[in-house]
């Protein structure tokens, strides 16, 4: 929804992005997608009509953990945190995401 | 899995609430921010939310995360098609009756199957289980059976035989009983569960295990009776265990013997033995052949081998059914599964029928969905579901139906002299096989309209007028009742095959009087080890009762007719042939007064005499003194019969009736009977005939205490002949029953679809009657209309259910009478006439309606 023109995620990165924002510690899901555009500078920006279906999709998976909290504005919220099984999936894809940027950089370099 | 299991144990309710929370906290967040950056809070308020877009659509897409497939949407369907359903009570009810019926029916027949042939005996691991003829014979004589149980050549050997004159002395009476005689390791071998008690040990030949309903029924449930004596055969035999009340016997056909008593030594024994799991078959069979040859060495057969013809088969599944069916056995039951089957095909016919007319009235709701986007497969599913709905409200039904039906059938007793117990098993095996059915008739009568509706476009519908629509569906549902009418008149022509046959029994003559009365009396063996002393007792039992003034006449026979086997294949020649020629007849054994006190005509000549010079006097049948002699006088004439010990010489004294022995249908009675004297081993079941003078009951009375006086510890039961008709009438009363009944049940739920057709088209037809009616058509010629148009496929359907029903009746002709068809005019007609009167009132309402129907009225709806 932003007015400057974001690239499209790559397909399946939200997910990793999502995993390795929490990594730290729990979030909230506005606080997700505020720490994923400031990470990038401004350039990836989570839409909340991608976000907060992924995040169910995560808790189904088992990835996730969520509990209600309240936030630094005194809001109840709620906040989602890495389960195990989340930590090993992370773990996962960053590893298949790392050989994919490997190769296409090899790609755009060698052809 | 784990997945599924997560989404489960969600609380589906809270899902949403918490996403809404989620979504409005965001915006409160962003809000903040944006008023941090100077934007006043309602402005700050109102860019969040552009920002954030539809949040209905973000929780929609969130919790559809949830969603569990195929299982939430047919539990939505389900659940849409319930408040459908609740708007229709009417055709919800004819739905699920029509199902109910079909299912119960099916389940009925399913419990008595499974009960009467399909359940495997109540041993251990049947399959390994295994009886086996010797010799072509499946019983050893006793002493046999000894030599191989003692040789140890086979190690799990066992061996019983049935037994049906147990005489068992209580208190008050003495009973005729049924049972199973078993060699001590019977219950080890086989794996007969016992519920209370033990069973069988070597060397106690005085021990009984009683069954669980000789039990409740003659001893009053005694929960003491463990240890008690029964007096049976007139020796004290100790009570040591009670079987299962669900115990079903090797045998099958739900013969329910009253008790298990050790083997005597002078039973003939059915071999059982027990092989290793797995055994093959050659091996099983070269240790039976082996066997064999060792008991030629001790125990030489006149002529052949115990290892010859020798065969077995175990006591599991399929082996099992084909050696107690056969193909014959096989097909009829087929047969029979059929025939129930097609009651749940009308029954699903109309439901399809009414389906058909629900959906021709929903096609604008219907083609709203599809326009609105739902695929013809969501349609499909959607109206799939509402079938399946029916036919489980259906199967419930049936389910109820079944259990009335199990509750009813254990106080039917059958008319037939053998302890058969009649029971359905309700068990989960019924309400899976139940399920099945239900999932089979929702898809048989709900495919086909579900599938018609689902394919109906938007287009088509707002094009065409109702009545164009509703043309094909009204074809198919013509389709649907020509085969309802088709399947009904198999059925009912079935049931009157067995009718007729039935009265045309009953009517046939038997060759005696009926109302002649018979006592039986079992001795207990051990009191008449000589034979002459039983011939003793019945010389003193007839000069009694002929001396009763409440009796007639009195006679000793020693086979029963309709009761007991006679056959005999013997070597005969007359003075005329001097080579013997080998014939077969029955042959019987009688007292004085025989043929007067049975009724059965003397033609010529005179009653046999008790006394010792008419020893080799004969009387013939006259069918077989036709046989012999043609038609030339054979009183007086010699005949000469070989029955092992060369030729005898016999006189013929007179020539009797012809009298029916096994069956009233049968042909030949080519009969010979002996005089008493003639007797060379007395029986301990002894069978007297009486003429009553008195009332029936009073004579019978009579009959009973004179024998009882004369011996006090025999078992006697008392009966009119007629009644022992039973077996002989068993199949026609049965088969006119069951199919008379699902006949008219067809006849019925055929006469509901033609209900709902003609209404259905009256309805959907009422512009054109109106505008027929303002051409001029009287209310007669509507009428004439309407019946022509259903006639045609009431008459195309009747031709061909009577097609199937001579084509069914080719199989089932070994139980009738010869020379009944099912193409009998009078049947046909009376049929056709059932059918058309049932069609008349089925079609009265609608076609009153159609001839009311007001022109101007129909015309200005159109």
């Amino acid at each position: 929804m932003g007015m400057q023109s974001s690239p499209d995620l790559l397909p399946g990165t939200l997910f990793l992005l999502i995993l390795r924002t929490i990594a730290r510690g729990p979030l909230h899901g506005y606080a997700i997608a505020k720490r994923i555009k400031e990470c990038s500078s401004g350039v990836l920006e989570v839409e909340e009509g991608s976000l907060y279906p992924a995040l169910q999709r995560m808790l189904i998976k088992g990835w996730l953990k969520a509990e209600w909290g309240v936030s630094d504005s005194g809001r109840r919220a709620r906040f989602y945190q890495l389960t195990a099984e989340g930590r090993k999936q992370l773990a996962a894809e960053r590893k298949g995401f790392e050989r994919m940027i490997g190769a296409i950089t090899e790609v755009l370099e060698t052809a | 899995m784990r997945e599924l299991w997560r989404k489960l144990r969600t609380n589906r309710n809270t899902i949403d609430e918490d996403l809404a929370e989620e979504l409005r906290f965001h915006l409160e967040e962003r809000a903040d921010e944006l008023e941090a950056k100077g934007l006043p809070r309602p402005q700050a308020l109102r860019q969040a939310r552009l920002e954030l877009g539809a949040p209905v659509a973000i929780r929609e897409e969130s919790k559809d995360q949830w969603s569990l497939g195929w299982i939430e949407d047919w539990y939505t369907d389900t659940i849409h098609a319930a408040r459908g359903f609740a708007r229709q009570p009417g055709f919800v009810l004819a739905a699920v009756l029509s199902f109910g019926l079909g299912i119960g029916v099916n389940l009925a027949l399913f419990g008595i199957a499974s009960h009467l042939i399909f359940r495997d005996p109540s041993v251990e691991a049947p399959q390994n289980l295994y009886a086996f003829r010797m010799a072509g014979s499946s019983h050893l004589e006793s002493n046999v059976f000894r030599t191989f149980s003692e040789s140890n050549l086979i190690p799990n050997l066992t061996g019983y035989t049935l037994i049906d004159d147990l005489n068992w002395r209580s208190d008050k009476e003495s009973l005729r009983l049924y049972g199973i005689a078993a060699a001590p390791n019977y219950f080890k071998v086989t794996g007969t569960p016992v519920a209370q008690g033990r069973s069988f040990i070597p060397g106690e030949p005085f021990t009984t295990v009683i069954s669980h309903d000789f039990w409740c029924r003659h001893l009053n449930s005694d929960p003491q009776v463990l240890g008690k004596p029964l007096w049976l055969n007139g020796a004290a035999h100790l009570v040591i265990g009670i079987l299962p009340s669900d115990y079903r016997t090797l045998l099958g056909r739900g013969f329910a013997p009253d008790m298990i008593v050790p083997l005597n030594p002078t039973q003939h024994v059915q071999l059982l033995a027990r092989f290793p799991s797995g055994t093959p078959r050659q091996q099983i069979l070269d240790k039976i052949t082996a066997s064999g040859r060792s008991l030629d060495a001790a125990h030489p057969l006149p002529q052949g081998s115990y290892a010859d013809f020798i065969s077995f088969s175990s006591f599991a599944g399929i082996e099992r059914l084909q050696e107690m069916l056969g193909p014959i056995g096989a097909a009829g039951i087929a047969l029979v599964g059929a025939m129930f089957l097609l009651i749940l095909f009308i029954a699903c016919a109309n439901v399809a029928s009414l389906l058909l007319a629900r959906t021709a009235a929903r096609r604008q709701e219907l083609a709203l969905r599809s326009s609105l986007g739902a695929t013809p497969v969501r349609l499909l599913r959607q109206l799939l579901a509402e079938t399946l709905l029916l036919s489980f409200g259906g199967a419930l039904a049936g389910i109820t139906l079944y259990f009335a039906f199990t509750r009813a059938l254990g106080s039917i007793a059958l008319p037939i002299p053998l302890p058969v117990h009649l029971s359905a098993e309700t068990n989960w095996t019924a309400i899976v096989y139940a399920t099945l059915l239900a999932i089979l008739a929702a898809l048989a009568s709900g495919l086909l309209p579900a599938w018609r509706a689902s394919r109906s476009s938007l287009s088509d519908t707002l094009k065409s007028s109702e009545h164009q629509v509703a043309a094909p569906a009204l074809t198919m549902r013509r389709w649907l009742l020509g085969a309802q009418i088709a399947a009904s008149i198999l059925l009912l022509s079935t049931g009157l095959l067995f009718l007729r046959n039935l009265s045309r029994t009953a009517s046939l003559d038997p060759g005696f009087r009926l109302d002649t009365l018979w006592a039986r009396m079992t001795l207990v063996s051990s009191q008449f080890e000589k034979s002459s002393s039983i011939a003793l007792l019945v010389d003193q039992a007839l000069a009694r009762l002929r001396s009763d003034p409440r009796i007639d006449s009195a006679a000793f026979t020693l086979i029963v007719p309709f009761n007991d086997e006679s056959n005999r294949r013997t070597s005969l020649r007359t003075e005329a042939s001097s080579t013997p020629a080998s014939l077969r007849f029955h042959f019987n054994i009688v007292s004085s007064n025989f043929f007067n006190t049975l009724g059965i005509p003397l033609i010529e000549g005179r009653e046999l005499r008790d006394t010792p010079d008419d020893k080799t006097s004969i009387v013939v049948s006259a069918s077989l003194a036709r046989r012999l002699f043609g038609s030339k006088s054979p009183i007086g004439r010699k005949i000469f019969l070989n029955i092992g010990q060369g030729e005898e010489t016999f006189n013929i004294v007179a020539v009797a009736g012809d009298t029916k022995h096994m069956a009233l249908g049968e042909e030949e009675a080519l009969t010979m009977y002996h005089p008493l004297t003639y007797t060379k081993t007395w029986r301990t079941q002894l069978d007297f005939m009486v003429r009553p003078r008195a009332a029936t009951a009073e004579a019978s009375k009579a009959l009973r205490t004179t024998l009882l006086d004369l011996n006090s510890s025999s078992a006697i039961t008392t009966r009119k002949l007629g009644d022992s008709l039973g077996m002989a009438i068993f199949p026609s009363q049965a088969g006119a029953l069951v199919f008379g009944a699902l006949g008219l049940l067809g006849l019925i739920l055929s006469a509901v679809g033609l209900h709902g057709t003609v209404a259905f088209s009256v309805r959907q037809r009422s512009s054109e009657i109106g505008l027929r009616m303002a051409l001029g058509a009287t209310p007669s010629q509507v009428l004439g209309m309407i019946v022509r148009e259903n006639a045609m496929t009431l008459l195309l359907g009747s031709i061909a259910g009577l097609g199937l029903a001579i084509a069914v009746a080719k199989p089932i002709a070994i139980l009738l009478i010869p020379g009944i068809h099912p193409t009998e005019p009078s049947s046909i007609a009376a049929i056709l006439l059932g059918i058309a009167l049932v069609a008349m009132i089925a079609i009265l309402g609608p076609a009153r309606r159609a001839m009311r129907i007001d022109p101007l009225e129909a015309l200005r709806s159109s």
